[in-house]
């Protein structure tokens, strides 16, 4: 039987075949076409990547919806105002058990709390109360304890505030702020 | 055949492989293939940036949603569809571009 002759193919610099260097000749690919669905192919799998953002976008939107639909946060009692003395820090858990956070009385009359989360790459912060900071120890990041937004370092997003309410020498986490 | 310039005319293969000049040019395609390279490139180059642009507007998002900012989030998605919709237009010009048409009677 004899065997089918393979089209030819048009080399870049108008040889023919047996002119051409070695590697051209085991590899004989039209490059004019070649090239040509590569581009095509190229912009399908752009496509597919844009498809894959506006899927993460809608993710995105889905989870806000989520976030707006559930149940506001009931108000949890996390310390007696006794037991956390000046320039200390106590550590809790809110809204969920997988949520720590820190409650930090700065003075006699002030508790503040935040999510113990580094914004950067979650790493737990630690309290500085003497120098007014919480600091991230795996990248030195650092955020204001009064406000809880970050001061250096890598971190660029606040920390997670936790509302709170002292009412009968119980301190109470009410809601998690969020702020840009 | 009396154009010179037969890049643009679809080549009638056989299932050998063998290109079967018979009955050629029966048809052709749009655009000669300066032409069609010209627009492939334009349309790759308008996706890429596209894309780029939705890259940018995901991280952004996500950044904002993550610090407590929601009001950037539908927003951004109505935006980053709308990039999608016109990337699959482009995309679908490019196989429209391909097709072959009846060539014209000389």
């Amino acid at each position: 039987m004899e065997r089918e002759r393979v089209p030819e193919s048009k080399m870049p610099d108008g040889r023919p075949l047996d002119q051409q260097p070695k590697w051209r000749r085991d590899f004989p690919v039209d490059t004019a076409r070649e090239e040509e669905v590569e581009r095509r192919d190229f912009v399908k799998f752009l496509v597919l990547v844009s498809g894959a953002f506006a899927t993460g976008q809608l993710w995105v939107a889905g989870k806000d919806i989520l976030r707006r639909r559930r149940d506001p946060l009931g108000a949890m009692p996390i310390a007696k105002v006794r037991d956390v003395a000046v320039g200390s820090a106590h550590s809790f858990n809110y809204p969920d058990e997988h949520d720590t956070c820190l409650l930090v009385r700065t003075d006699d009359q002030t508790f503040l709390a935040y999510n113990q989360k580094c914004t950067h790459l979650s790493c737990a912060v630690l309290p500085r109360v003497e120098e007014k900071c919480l600091r991230c120890p795996c990248h030195n990041g650092s955020f204001d304890l009064m406000t809880g937004r970050p001061t250096g370092g890598p971190p660029r997003r606040p920390l997670p505030k936790i509302t709170l309410v002292v009412r009968d020498g119980i301190i109470y986490a009410t809601g998690v702020e969020l702020g840009t | 055949m009396n154009d010179p310039d037969l890049t643009h005319q679809v080549l009638h293969m056989s299932d050998s492989g063998h290109r079967t000049d018979e009955f050629a040019p029966s048809r052709t395609r749009r655009f000669s293939r300066h032409q069609r390279v010209t627009i492939t490139w334009g349309i790759l180059v308008f996706v890429f940036t596209l894309v780029l642009s939705q890259l940018w507007l995901f991280t952004a998002t996500l950044n904002a949603y993550l610090g407590g900012d929601d009001t950037v989030v539908w927003p951004g998605a109505i935006a980053s569809i709308m990039c999608l919709a016109l990337n699959l237009g482009l995309l679908r010009y490019l196989y429209f571009m391909e097709e072959t048409v009846p060539s014209p009677k000389h």
